[in-house]
């Protein structure tokens, strides 16, 4: 039987584990042996579609049971899962198929958006752990099942141009992922992990990886998700571990402890990624779940948990972003590629075999990241005497809003063919409430200010786009401004019609 | 309390939060199909009217038929309230 996701993580599981819970969801239990069977299933299902392998399979659903078996699905019959979120702006998904193009579209609910590719329903009768519309026939054997090196995964993150790009990750990257998780969280067979930050992301879908890997159980919210859900959540479902991207974390600082108390001692571990929190912050959370640790982990989408810092250990460098993770080197380095002496700023370049190998359909993108032979990061970074990375912000305008990262380039090319609209800018301002991080604005040049209608430009974003990358405020400027040599700067504009002169 | 008091904070918070003009949308605009709010919208939410008028969630209010539209959310607090929660 060949290395790839469903075999290590599910297929490999000895007669007891399978009888084991490997999902819950309200008052469902999925054991090991239950979801085999799914994917097993949803193989013949999907799979009678026609040949997946190799093919692009957009998922849009939201987080569930469904995502999870559609995902061992497709990469077990060798085809490339593109994940989407369900809310995610025209112009993005427009991109992600004319790049991809998908064999077809796999969701739960009706989608809200149109385009010429086959869409398919995907749906599970929980009651009788079955396919709905599907006879339960049987799909892919084990002898069939794709490689190592096989592309299982396309994750799509922001372009600069505001054109997205996707990083292929292999089954072998994403079970390194996996492992690597695993053993720095101290996963094993008794791990609950409360899945909170959507399957899209490598964030949360790595999360999945490892719990399964750990042989340990996936465990959906009751409800909505809130701080109040989070709480009793813990204590009724007796969970041991969750991934939470910063706002979510600043609003759980924001909780009277006394709500707190008695309901989340079984909890062990958080890991948080995506923003900085302050070592303030992560001092406080360490001591609103004194028998848990912090994990603060850096990534990105084409190299998911590059450094991971245990703040219970390293207490001292909770302003760091702590060391690499296991096959992962890091390189602070200058414009020209040099190695930065200790403690001087310079740009995070990374090896790593998690590292992505290259973009869908866009190799001169991936070339451009590669600089001498290092993965080039955009991010700035500085390392002390133990080997331990802070992370000082970016080299270009990448937009952090609630742990969603964009550039600009991704809002304005919503923008760009309105009519009435001579000029405009989107950028990031922090967030006054502290929360996101960064709110993004945008500065507007209409033809005519007395008669551009702004309540229809502000209908026409919500409808267009997700809303992380919604402008909170939209400000009618004079004009664009450019630096000495003549291109719009987004820091100037900030300094003169941003926050501070509201 | 008047009813109008707790819809108009929630105005507020979608304005603030969201950028959404009042003229957007209405009592019964669907919060969730509708996309007006996301999950993080939910989670600022709930702190939010649990600070602005001392009532407390748990787990099961947090759910699709409360959070459905203005009107459902204002009626869930609203009885909170009342019943001194």
């Amino acid at each position: 039987m060949s290395e790839n996701l469903f075999s290590d993580l599910l297929l490999s599981k000895n007669e007891k584990d399978l009888g084991q819970p490997a999902v819950l969801l309200e008052n469902y239990t999925f054991t090991y042996a239950d979801i085999v069977n799914l994917v097993r299933t949803a193989t013949a299902y999907i799979g009678s579609k026609e040949n997946l392998a190799g093919e692009r399979i957009i998922l849009c659903m939201p987080n569930g049971p469904e995502f999870i078996i559609a995902f061992f699905a497709i990469t077990a019959l060798g085809g490339i899962v593109v994940p989407i979120e369900p809310r995610t702006g025209q112009q993005r998904i427009r991109l992600i198929i004319e790049q991809t193009k998908p064999a077809f579209i796999l969701h739960t609910d009706s989608l809200n958006f149109s385009f010429n590719i086959p869409a398919v329903k995907f749906s599970i009768d929980y009651d009788l752990k079955k396919i709905d519309n599907h006879d339960g026939s049987m799909g892919i054997q084990s002898e069939n099942l794709p490689g190592l090196e096989t592309a299982a995964l396309i994750l799509f993150s922001s372009g600069s141009t505001g054109t997205p790009k996707g990083a292929i990750l292999t089954h072998r990257q994403l079970l390194k992922i996996a492992t690597t998780l695993s053993e720095v969280i101290g996963m094993d067979a008794f791990h609950r992990e409360y899945l909170i930050a959507p399957l899209t992301h490598s964030g949360g879908l790595q999360r999945v990886t490892s719990t399964l890997l750990s042989g340990g159980c996936l465990v959906f919210p009751s409800s909505l998700i809130s701080i109040p859900t989070l709480i009793d959540d813990i204590e009724k479902f007796s969970i041991n571990g969750f991934f939470s991207s910063p706002p979510m974390i600043k609003m759980l600082l924001k909780t009277d402890p006394a709500r707190l108390k008695n309901k989340v001692f079984k909890l062990k571990s958080i890991e948080i990624a995506s923003a900085p929190l302050t070592s303030l912050e992560i001092s406080r959370l360490l001591e609103l779940f004194p028998k848990a640790n912090v994990f603060f982990q850096y990534g990105l989408t084409e190299c998911s948990r590059a450094l991971i810092l245990d703040s219970r250990k390293h207490p001292d460098k909770l302003h760091t972003v702590g060391k690499p993770t296991d096959g992962v080197k890091v390189k602070i380095a200058d414009t020209d590629g040099n190695r930065m002496p200790i403690g001087e700023q310079g740009e995070i370049q990374l090896k790593a075999e998690q590292l992505t190998g290259g973009f869908w359909d866009n190799p001169d993108e991936y070339r451009s990241k590669i600089k001498h032979g290092w993965f080039s990061t955009g991010d700035i970074g500085k390392e002390d005497e133990e080997g331990f990375i802070s992370y000082c912000g970016r080299v270009d305008d990448l937009i952090n809003c609630g742990g969603n990262s964009y550039f600009p380039a991704e809002v304005e090319i919503e923008v760009k063919d309105l009519p009435g609209i001579k000029d405009y800018m989107v950028a990031g301002v922090p967030d006054p409430q502290d929360i996101l991080t960064q709110i993004p604005w945008i500065f507007i040049v209409p033809t005519n200010p007395d008669t551009w209608d702004m309540l229809s430009f502000r209908s026409y974003l919500h409808k267009s786009l997700p809303s992380h990358m919604m402008p909170r405020k939209i400000v009618i400027v004079p004009k664009i401004p450019l630096t000495d040599s003549g291109k719009p700067s987004r820091k100037m504009a900030i300094k003169l019609y941003g926050p501070k002169n509201q | 309390m008047e009813p109008t008091e707790v819809k108009k904070k929630i105005y507020q918070f979608l304005e603030d939060n969201y950028s959404y003009q009042a003229s957007e949308i209405t009592d019964t605009t669907d919060l969730l199909d509708g996309y007006v709010i996301d999950s993080l919208g939910i989670i600022q939410i709930v702190m939010f009217l649990e600070t602005s008028f001392g009532c407390e969630f748990n787990a099961n209010d947090v759910n699709a038929d409360n959070f459905k539209n203005i009107n459902t959310l204002s009626e869930f607090v609203e009885g909170q309230l009342k019943n001194g929660k």
